[in-house]
């Protein structure tokens, strides 16, 4: 059994914390997080003693609490606390972004190697039950190899608007860019599928509709004050609807009255009219992109769907396979007149991310404990050239640019 | 009967599609010429109503010919096309994306299925024999 240190005990240390909660292979022994909520949530619902609760990094970073590091705060956090743990000798497990910073990431791979530790990049759609299909199927020879590779990334309006427009992802300089926040998962899938490396890509990308220039006439700064009581981004109207796409606090009281309440703040982002808020990244990227042998890929992104969908399909040497992340189904078809279908959403457990973070959870506590390695461990040096495909692509679409991302890290 | 291009230029225009941002299409062509590309990009832009901004293509001959053009309109609309000629039946799918509602047409097809940009939005079919 291994001990687990939580760094940032917020949704997404949440959603790991509650499956390793009932994993014998791990035990969640201590919690550094700045928020009092957060540990409140570790005393009542992980059972972490008293003492191993800090709120202070330096203190907490004065000795070593456990086997492995789970680093899940916010994205310019942690390149500092992932060198801070890997020098007292954790394995580490790191949300992704690696970081926002492409040196930044590359010094972490440097260290975690020096260190002879694991860093272990937290790509759940290579968990999820329809990739690890796709990647099975490829293995197999189920469409020979790689032609040709379409990426959507079909962001739904109300994710978009709570993440990325109101929410932690708004702004490119307080964490990172969307290319890389959101889609360095789908360039991940592409890069872990084709297994090869880039040789050259362009990017066009802007934020053209969520701007002030497209707020009605006479728009409220916050929903609740605003006229356009049932205009489909009103926060009221919207967060009354699905309570659970609203980000809150450990312990929130999700009653209505609460959540006007809680809208009505005036420092509280999540209550902003969509076209006068502080946000400053794309709503709207794709990246078209040559691989070594000649291989073509392509990923377009956008906030524009009713509901997020991830639709991909990959052209082989002997036939095609496609399908859709959320619907779980894969279609085979080759070219010699053979068709079937895959339907994944038998083994998908776990509701968050297709099934992907159950599936991460318990297959890389298995490995950390000494056992199997599942395919789709992905360690930080895949990462961090994944990750460069999508710096390569911000860069792009801000110089116009074609860009060479090459071989090297 | 409107053909496959008025049809989906059209959806764009009714009152519940909002705002067209962002078109995505994936087809796989008999052969993959020049001038193929070229009807597609004609295509994106007629459904756009704008003028190619940027554009970027990106191709490989083989097996078979592959790869994608990727365009930013001058009105800000952004659009992939996808395009293939592999040993398959020929088929085009068009999926669009605007403010009220995304769309997905496949070409020679009797209609559209949509759905709105709001909350548990049904499937619905648009029929182009209905459509005017
Ligand atoms: N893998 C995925 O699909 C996925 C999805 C969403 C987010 N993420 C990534 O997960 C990370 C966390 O996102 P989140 O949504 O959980 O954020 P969050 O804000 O919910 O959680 C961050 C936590 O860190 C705590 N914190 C802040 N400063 C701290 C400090 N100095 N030391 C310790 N704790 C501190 C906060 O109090 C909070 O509890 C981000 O890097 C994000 O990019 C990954």
């Amino acid at each position: 059994m291994k001990t687990i240190a939580v760094i940032g005990l917020g949704n997404r240390g949440g959603v790991y914390c509650s499956y390793f909660k009932t994993d014998e292979k791990v035990k969640i022994v201590s919690v550094l997080d700045v928020s009092a909520d957060a540990l409140k949530e570790a005393r009542e619902k992980y059972g972490v003693e008293e003492k191993n609760l800090f709120s202070d990094e330096e203190e907490f970073f004065k000795e070593k609490r456990a086997d492995v590091a789970l680093i899940a705060t916010l994205d310019r956090l942690h390149y500092r606390q992932t060198m801070k743990a890997l020098s007292l000798g954790y394995d580490v497990i790191l949300e992704k972004p690696v970081s926002p910073s492409y040196e930044e990431c590359k010094k972490i791979a440097d260290a975690a190697k020096a260190a002879g530790k694991k860093v272990i990049v937290c790509h759940n759609l290579r968990y999820t039950p329809f990739y690890m299909t796709m990647k099975i199927l490829l293995s197999e020879g189920a469409i020979g190899d790689v032609v040709s590779f379409e990426q959507a990334e079909n962001v739904g309006f109300g994710h978009y608007m709570c993440s990325f427009v109101r929410g932690k992802w708004k702004s490119s300089e307080e964490t990172s860019p969307i290319i890389l926040q959101k889609c360095c998962h789908d360039l991940d899938i592409i890069y872990w599928m084709i297994g090869k490396k880039c040789v050259k890509l362009s990017s066009f990308g802007s934020l053209g509709f969520y701007r002030a220039e497209h707020a009605p006439e006479n728009a409220a700064v916050k929903c609740v004050d605003c006229v356009y009581k049932d205009c489909p981004y009103n926060a009221k109207y919207f967060y009354l609807k699905s309570p659970e796409s609203l980000c809150v606090p450990y312990g929130f009281d999700k009653s209505e009255e609460n959540i006007v309440k809680y809208l009505s703040d005036d420092d509280n982002p999540y209550g902003k009219c969509v076209f006068k808020s502080d946000n400053d990244v794309s709503d709207r990227q794709t990246v078209n992109m040559l691989f070594e042998g000649g291989i073509t890929a392509t990923l377009l992104m956008h906030g524009f769907a009713n509901a997020t969908h991830r639709i991909t399909k990959i052209y082989g040497t002997k036939g095609v396979m496609y399908g859709s992340l959320e619907k779980g189904v894969i279609t085979v078809e080759t070219y010699d007149g053979k068709k079937y279908e895959k339907d994944v959403n038998k083994s998908i457990k776990g509701v968050s991310h297709s099934g992907g973070d159950e599936r991460l959870s318990r297959d890389v506590a298995e490995y950390l404990d000494g056992g199997r390695k599942a395919i789709g461990i992905s360690f930080v040096e895949d990462s961090v050239y994944s990750h460069k495909l999508a710096f390569s692509a911000e860069e792009s679409k801000l110089t116009g640019k074609e860009i060479y991302p090459g071989d090297n890290l | 009967m409107m053909n496959d291009m008025e049809f989906l230029t059209a959806l764009t225009r009714v009152g519940f599609s909002g705002e067209l941002q962002a078109i995505d299409l994936s087809a796989n062509v008999g052969e993959l010429s020049d001038e193929k590309i070229n009807e597609y990009v004609m295509k994106a832009a007629a459904i756009a109503r704008s003028e190619t901004d940027k554009i970027y293509r990106n191709f490989s001959a083989s097996p078979f010919a592959h790869g994608a053009v990727t365009l930013f309109f001058k009105n800000g609309i952004l659009s992939r096309l996808s395009l293939s000629a592999a040993p398959l039946p020929e088929k085009a799918v068009w999926r669009l994306f605007s403010t009220g509602a995304e769309i997905i047409f496949t070409e020679n097809g009797d209609f559209a299925e949509m759905k709105k940009a709001e909350l548990d939005a049904p499937t619905e079919k648009i029929y182009k024999k209905d459509f005017k």
